[in-house]
């Protein structure tokens, strides 16, 4: 094992080294060919000379024999063309506006000397059409940036690069970030100035910085060629800007206040006697960032800071659910029940003098600094550092932490990121050869920890945070607020603990013919947890992607014009994560009360009921990744172009041991597209492209599934001499005392004997009380296919006016293997390995299936004005999300427990968490001159789309909440449609040339729609049986419409068990669920959708 | 322009390299592992472990399987740390005979010879019959009037030098790695009790004497596989057992979990073994003790054979198993050589 690892680390030095004396290519193309204005024959030889402010220095191309040229590896921005050769007229064209990654064709015709007349200068814009690729998506420049509000602070308070992707057709924000075309946001590949900025252990993007940073960004939703590979979803390409031969730059600052931000309405729950409200207090973020020479022509710079502060003020209030005359002193206790409002809540009352509000105050500071070296015409070095160390403070939690020393429930947590980029672009051989290296390294550290500085290692005796176990309550017969908080004793006799209550029974009344629990202030039951004690769950994580990239870019004449490119990708992740729970363990108890059990504690045995626990546990994973990729864009007769490429990626992982963990080779990935130009001249294109897409495994799977976590736990009776014990223990009984969890807890003489001679499965159990759990190391199918999805696109464009461009995509993807885990003993034993074939045959094939039909119109700032609208029909379908579940939001790449037991698996297909029928996505803006210095912008936003499809979650015998669907995914309908109407306007006073103020404001949401964005779709926390159709049932097309309650009758009714108008459903005992399972907060909101805003910002910019 | 040709070239070479190298690159072969039995968390019950003898006579060469008990763990770890020793394990193994004895599962005090039910009281005397009644055995009641089934009275073997009966347990060191697909323990301990002589008081006042007894398992050819299809759930070995004065050798097969099927109706045969069939519409026997299928095994719509399964029987498809009639327990039907490759 050990021998095959390094055997595969000597070969990637030795190819490392080799590839070392290769490099390549560039981004952006502008191309055309120069033709005799007299003739039209094609005119060889002319000289053209490209300019542009993004531009250090000139790009000078001579055109071939058949007149074409090509101006390769150009940075986005605007060019001036400027054309010469002897006997023709001099000719120049400017505003030829060059997005990333893109090509524009820019034909011109020279007019020959004999015409009378001087320079030629054309004032028609040249067409953007982008006839070069089949890529799907948008660049997001300055002038969109600026004006255009669409830039939500994220939770640090910074407007971070990764918003600009919500702009693109297809892209639906998710839970991580946004998603591309159907896949999640941790399928995409982030490039950040050609160094991957993707979270080496999860997926999702790991960098943030603002967009005053940005030169350019390209978000490409699907269609892309070979060079960009490790990706199943898009690619977000981001250019950061850059210095040249003038002082430029800009100094802004930003300000929401909370006070001009509306409150989103109260998030009602039946359940518990907690209300917890956030709103934001304050969000202000300001910077300075300038660029220019050091050494004019020649060496230039850029750097940028940008602080951002956010305080969210969160309240929370204690409540009494209010009791009906029955359960007072002399009612009637079969009556006793709750009262109820019209709309079916369950009727309440603030506790007076219980509110309670602390800020969490988070802190971002993101820097930038590059440097760009012009070795000479053709050579040039940039080596650019970017990073945004954060932190984020909570002082205190609502819940009391008690016997942690001082602590008061204060957390820290701070996430620092650095991304790191050396690059090299070259030309050769008059430009026709283009080398592109870069290397990179993107670091993470990030931490979450208690705020009284204890750390990892802490002793656990109950002095600190980190040193105190955590305890989670979940009595279903609840446990009161008053058996953990001290409350105004005025208010308990008030409400709490009405006359008549029994304080030693609860008053456990039937309501409504079951036994619902009626009490007044509940701090559990129905699935409501209460945690005392110490921090709990405590990471300290490093996480690294070294990466070394080289191209060669090769332009050649055959049959056309060719432009051969050939890559080389190396990739290193590692993952160094300390884990520990504080105090050694999480204690939670049982439902009934009576046990208390490890919940979370690493350790292993070393022979049975010999525990040996781990305080922590460090792992260090690593990954290799290897990629390569061949590629030709082919330009026949300036018409058609066919781009064809072939991608050849594999891929390592490591456990945390070193050995090899997971080997995922021969990743093949043919990309073709087929590109016509009907007008010739770049003003159209009708496209069509195939893909395959590999996925790159992030390493979190190595650290969890491949190294293998070992935990251990005792079950302990909460009473002294449980009959179930061996006894002479003193009892576990936290919720008296909580330093009891790391004393009189751990009796030996509390611990259950597991061993019952009359069950079979118990009797030869070699433990009598530890249970192992983990079996370490987690098998991989020798088999194993990796991941991949394929894609289909075509569509057309075409410029109706200039700058404006009209066009259609229908995109198509599938997936074809999917890697998750699996058990098929029930959770006994698990393997790695591909639903649907090899030793996951007997789970169906995981399925993902994308259709989307987007239409657009796309124009370009230019004449004062620009705009941005699309329409989006889609479809997603199947069983499979991707890489975290939206349902739980477990983000385990690979090892999600979508596909982990035989019996999670009904009913799961149908309409997918990002599934929108309809997204509408329009942005324009528009600039009004006054006077030569005076200007107004006006900018508005519109999104609109329909809503996400619904569940019926239930909770699985051994999953737990929310991972059975009880009926088929999607029957409970949809959310509404959510509309957002943003608006930016701005005034700017040019005081100079270059000197110019601006003062803007936006305004989010202006309308303040408040559409509900989630709803409870927990339908019950007890445990249920999917229900699968056997027969046609009267009540099944009532819920499988997402009719709810009372058409959807899905319970049995104890007055009426045999009542034929009732979909029966099952705990897994067989025995009828009933109303009293029931959640009875189910499909209520949880969310709505952020309410109006506003931003107010000043800007000069020099 | 040389420069640049041994760029291309490097360039090709890496790649053919690689190409190369991920053509080679397999999975890793999985840890040595077994499956747990745990009494708590999922309840993960023993292998069942069938047997052929090979030689030997008398009663305790005629078992047909018996059950044992696995925990995997982990050698002690340095002094002052923490931190698991990885290169091997420690295979913790409880077999069944021993176990049954000690829990009063396998001796059981005889029936009163009197026969009258007159003298006993209900808690000792679950039925009554009369001549002609139908017995619970199959039989019918004989002349004898008033014939009184006493329930079974257990009769707990112990070792006087070992009372907590820790004798029952076995340790064996188990690698790291597989070779070849198999983990092989070695240097087993363990699993042997000396049980004392238990004189029990029957009923109606007379004694039955149980002698003193050694029971031992004694483990020799062990084999685990370890492959992707079978990581750890099944192994086969030679078993020398002895209870007294008997020694017998067998030929052991063992397999995880054990899932039981067929039942007094036997109607359910194969289809109770599928792995994805979900038991709770079946009629399945509800199994009493841990060596036996129970005699009035009947239909109970609700029951979950193996607490919390919630579908399936739990088998490994890859063991395509097929319901035994004779001991009433669904077995793999592929070979050994066919789960090792």
């Amino acid at each position: 094992m050990r021998a095959s690892a390094w055997l595969f680390r000597a070969t990637l030095l030795c190819a490392a080294l080799v590839s070392s004396l290769a490099f390549a290519q560039g981004n952006s193309v502008i191309t055309g060919t120069v033709t005799d204005a007299a003739t039209g024959k094609p005119v060889p030889d002319v000289v053209v000379t490209a300019t542009s402010p993004a531009l250090q220095g000139e790009e000078i191309v001579v055109t071939d024999s058949a007149g074409l040229y090509r101006l390769a590896q150009l940075p986005a921005g605007t060019f001036t063309l400027r054309l010469e050769k002897e006997s023709y007229k001099p000719f120049s064209r400017a505003d030829i506006n060059v997005r990333v990654d893109r090509t524009v064709r820019v034909n011109i015709q020279l007019q020959p000397e004999a015409v009378t007349g001087d320079t030629i200068v054309v004032v028609g814009k040249p067409p953007t059409v982008d006839v070069g690729s089949t890529t799907t998506g948008i660049n997001v420049g300055k002038e969109f940036m600026n004006n255009i509000a669409f830039i939500q602070p994220n939770g640090s308070g910074v407007r971070s690069f990764e918003s600009l992707a919500s702009v693109a057709p297809q892209v639906i924000g998710d839970t991580y970030g946004y998603g591309f075309s159907g896949a999640q946001s941790p399928e995409n590949l982030y490039l950040v100035d050609g160094v991957s900025t993707s979270d080496p252990a999860f997926g999702t993007n790991g960098a943030q910085f603002p967009i005053e940073f940005v030169e350019e960004a390209n978000v490409i939703t699907g269609g892309y060629q070979a060079e960009y590979g490790r990706a199943t979803g898009g690619v977000l390409n981001v250019v950061t800007k850059s210095g040249s031969n003038e002082f430029h730059g800009s100094v802004w600052g930003n300000w929401t206040p909370g006070i001009l931000t509306g409150v989103s309405p109260t998030i009602k729950n039946d359940s518990s006697s907690f209300q917890v409200q956030s709103r934001l207090w304050n969000t202000v973020d300001f910077g300075a960032e300038v660029g220019g020479p050091i050494l004019k022509d020649k060496l230039w710079f850029f750097v940028g800071f940008a602080p951002s502060f956010n305080r969210v003020q969160t309240t929370r209030s204690l409540r009494a659910f209010k009791l009906n005359a029955d359960c007072a002193a002399g009612g009637d206790p079969n009556n006793c029940d709750f009262l109820y409002d019209e709309d079916g809540y369950v009727q309440s009352e603030t506790i007076p003098d219980t509110e309670r509000s602390r800020f969490t105050d988070t802190r971002a500071f993101s820097y930038i600094a590059k440097l760009t070296f012009l070795i000479n015409a053709d050579n040039n070095l940039s080596l650019s550092v970017v990073g945004s160390p954060t932190s984020s403070a909570t002082p205190f939690s609502f819940t009391p932490r008690r016997s942690a020393g001082n602590w008061d429930g204060g957390t820290v947590d701070s996430n620092n990121t650095n991304t790191l980029s050396l690059r090299y672009q070259g030309g050769f051989l008059d430009k026709h050869l283009l080398v592109d290296a870069s290397l990179g390294w993107f670091h993470i550290d990030n931490s979450s920890m208690p705020d009284d500085g204890s750390q990892i290692g802490a002793p656990a005796d109950g002095s600190t945070a980190a040193g105190t176990p955590a305890v989670i309550f979940r009595r279903t017969r609840p446990w009161m607020v008053t058996d953990f908080e001290t409350l105004p004793s005025n208010t308990v006799a008030d409400t709490c603990e009405p006359a008549g209550f029994n304080a030693s029974t609860r008053p456990i009344v039937d309501v409504r013919g079951t036994s619902r629990y009626v009490v007044a202030c509940p701090a559990t039951g129905a699935g409501q947890t209460y945690t005392i004690g110490g921090y709990g769950f405590m990471t300290q994580a490093a996480l690294d992607r070294v990466q070394g990239r080289a191209s060669v870019t090769y332009l050649m004449q055959a049959l056309g014009h060719h432009i051969w490119k050939a890559g080389l990708d190396i990739e290193h992740l590692r993952y160094d994560v300390n884990k520990a729970y504080s105090g050694g363990f999480i204690l939670r108890e049982s439902p009934s009360g009576n046990t208390y059990s490890d919940y979370r504690q690493y350790g292993y045995l070393i022979g049975p009921d010999q525990a040996v626990r781990q305080e922590n546990i460090r792992s260090t994973p690593t990954s290799w990744g290897i990629g390569a990729y061949l590629q030709d864009s082919w330009s026949i007769m300036d018409l058609v172009t066919l781009n064809a490429g072939l991608r050849y990626e594999t891929q390592q992982l490591f456990a945390g041991d070193g050995t090899l963990g997971m080997s995922l080779n021969n990743m093949l990935s043919p990309r073709v597209g087929l590109i016509y130009d009907f007008t010739q001249q770049g003003r159209s294109k009708l496209y069509a492209n195939y893909s395959r897409f590999y996925e790159s495994v992030p390493i979190n799977i190595a650290d969890r599934a491949l190294t293998g976590e070992n935990q251990y736990q005792f079950i302990r009776a909460r009473a002294p001499n449980h009959p179930a014990t061996p006894g002479g223990g003193r009892g576990c009984n936290p919720q008296v005392d909580i330093n009891q969890a790391l004393d009189q807890c751990q009796d030996e003489g509390n611990y259950f004997i597991l061993n019952d001679p009359t069950d079979p499965h118990s009797a030869y159990d070699p433990s009598v009380s530890a249970i192992p759990l983990g079996g370490g190391k987690t098998t991989v199918d020798p088999n194993l296919q990796p991941q991949s999805s394929d894609e289909i696109v075509v569509g057309g464009e075409y410029e109706v006016i200039t700058d404006g461009r009209v066009g259609a995509t229908y995109t198509k993807r599938y997936m074809n293997q999917v890697i998750e885990d699996m058990s098929v003993d029930e959770a006994s034993t698990y393997f790695i390995g591909n639903p649907g074939s090899g030793l996951g045959s007997s789970f169906p094939k995981a399925t993902r299936d994308y259709d989307a039909v987007t239409l657009y119109f796309n124009k370009a700032f230019s004449d004062g004005w620009m705009g941005q609208f699309s329409y989006t029909w889609s479809s997603l379908r199947g069983n499979y999300n991707g890489l975290f579940r939206p349902e739980t939001g477990q983000l385990d790449p690979n090892i999600n427990s979508d596909f982990d037991l035989v019996s999670l698996l009904p009913n799961r297909n149908g309409p997918l968490d990002a599934d929108r029928t309809h997204f509408i996505k329009m942005y324009a803006a528009k600039e009004f001159q006054v006077t030569g210095s005076l200007g107004f912008i006006l900018g508005l936003t519109y999104e609109g789309r329909s809503g996400a499809p619904l569940n019926y979650f239930g909770s699985h015998l051994i999953y737990g909440p929310d991972e059975v669907f009880v009926l088929p995914r999607g029957s409970g309908g949809r959310l509404p449609w959510r509309h957002a109407i943003n608006a930016k306007a701005g005034v700017s006073y040019r005081i100079t040339k270059d000197n110019v103020v601006q003062f803007t404001a936006d305004i989010f949401n202006m309308f303040n729609f408040q559409a509900v964005t989630s709803v409870d779709e927990t339908l019950t926390n007890g445990e249920v049986m999917p229900f699968v159709t056997t027969s046609s049932n009267p009540q099944e097309a009532a819920c499988l419409s997402g009719n709810m309650l009372p058409h959807c009758q899905m319970v049995v009714d104890p007055s009426d068990p045999t009542s034929p108008a009732v979909l029966p459903l099952q705990t897994p005992d067989g025995a009828n669920l009933t109303s009293a399972d029931l959640n009875p907060n189910f499909k209520r909101p949880t969310g709505y959708q952020a309410p109006i805003s506003v931003r107010f910002g000043i800007r000069f910019t020099f | 322009m040389n420069t640049l040709r041994i760029g291309f070239l490097g360039l090709a070479a890496a790649v053919a390299g690689f190409a190369l190298s991920g053509c080679f690159a397999s999975q890793p072969a999985p840890e040595c592992n077994i499956t747990q039995t745990s009494g708590g968390g999922l309840g993960l019950g023993p292998y069942h472990v069938q047997l052929t003898k090979i030689d030997g006579t008398g009663t305790c060469s005629e078992m047909k399987y018996i059950n044992v008990g696995m925990q995997r763990s982990r050698l002690p770890p340095a002094m002052g740390t923490t931190t698991p020793v990885t290169t091997e394990f420690t295979l913790n193994l409880k077999p069944s005979p021993a176990v049954d004895m000690y829990n009063g599962l396998r001796f059981f005090a005889d029936y009163d010879s009197a026969n009258d039910c007159t003298k006993y009281t209900t808690d000792d005397c679950s039925e009554c019959f009369n001549e002609g009644d139908a017995l619970p055995d199959g039989g019918v009641a004989g002349a004898r009037d008033n014939l009184c089934v006493l329930n079974p009275d257990p009769v707990y073997r112990v070792d006087p030098n070992d009372m907590s009966g820790t004798g029952q347990l076995g340790t064996a060191k188990l690698p790291q790695f597989p070779v070849d697909g198999v983990c092989t323990p070695t240097d087993f301990a363990g699993m042997e009790q000396n049980f004392q002589e238990e004189v029990v008081d029957l009923v109606d006042g007379g004694t039955e004497v149980f002698p003193a007894l050694l029971v031992k398992t004694e483990w020799t050819n062990f084999e685990i596989l370890s492959t992707a299809k079978a990581p750890g759930t099944v192994w086969r070995a030679k078993l020398k057992y002895t209870e007294g004065t008997c020694v017998a050798n067998y030929d052991a097969f063992a397999f995880w979990p054990e899932i039981h099927c067929g039942g007094e109706t036997q109607e359910i045969a194969d289809d109770g073994c599928d792995p994805k069939e979900n038991l709770n519409t079946q009629c399945f026997p509800e199994t009493g003790g841990a060596s036996t299928i129970s005699a009035d095994g009947g239909c109970d719509t609700g029951f979950i054979l193996v607490p919390p399964r919630v579908l399936g029987s739990g088998i490994n498809p890859e063991f395509k198993p097929k319901c035994d009639m004779d001991v009433g327990v669904c077995k793999p039907t592929v070979t050994w050589d066919e789960l090792k490759n």
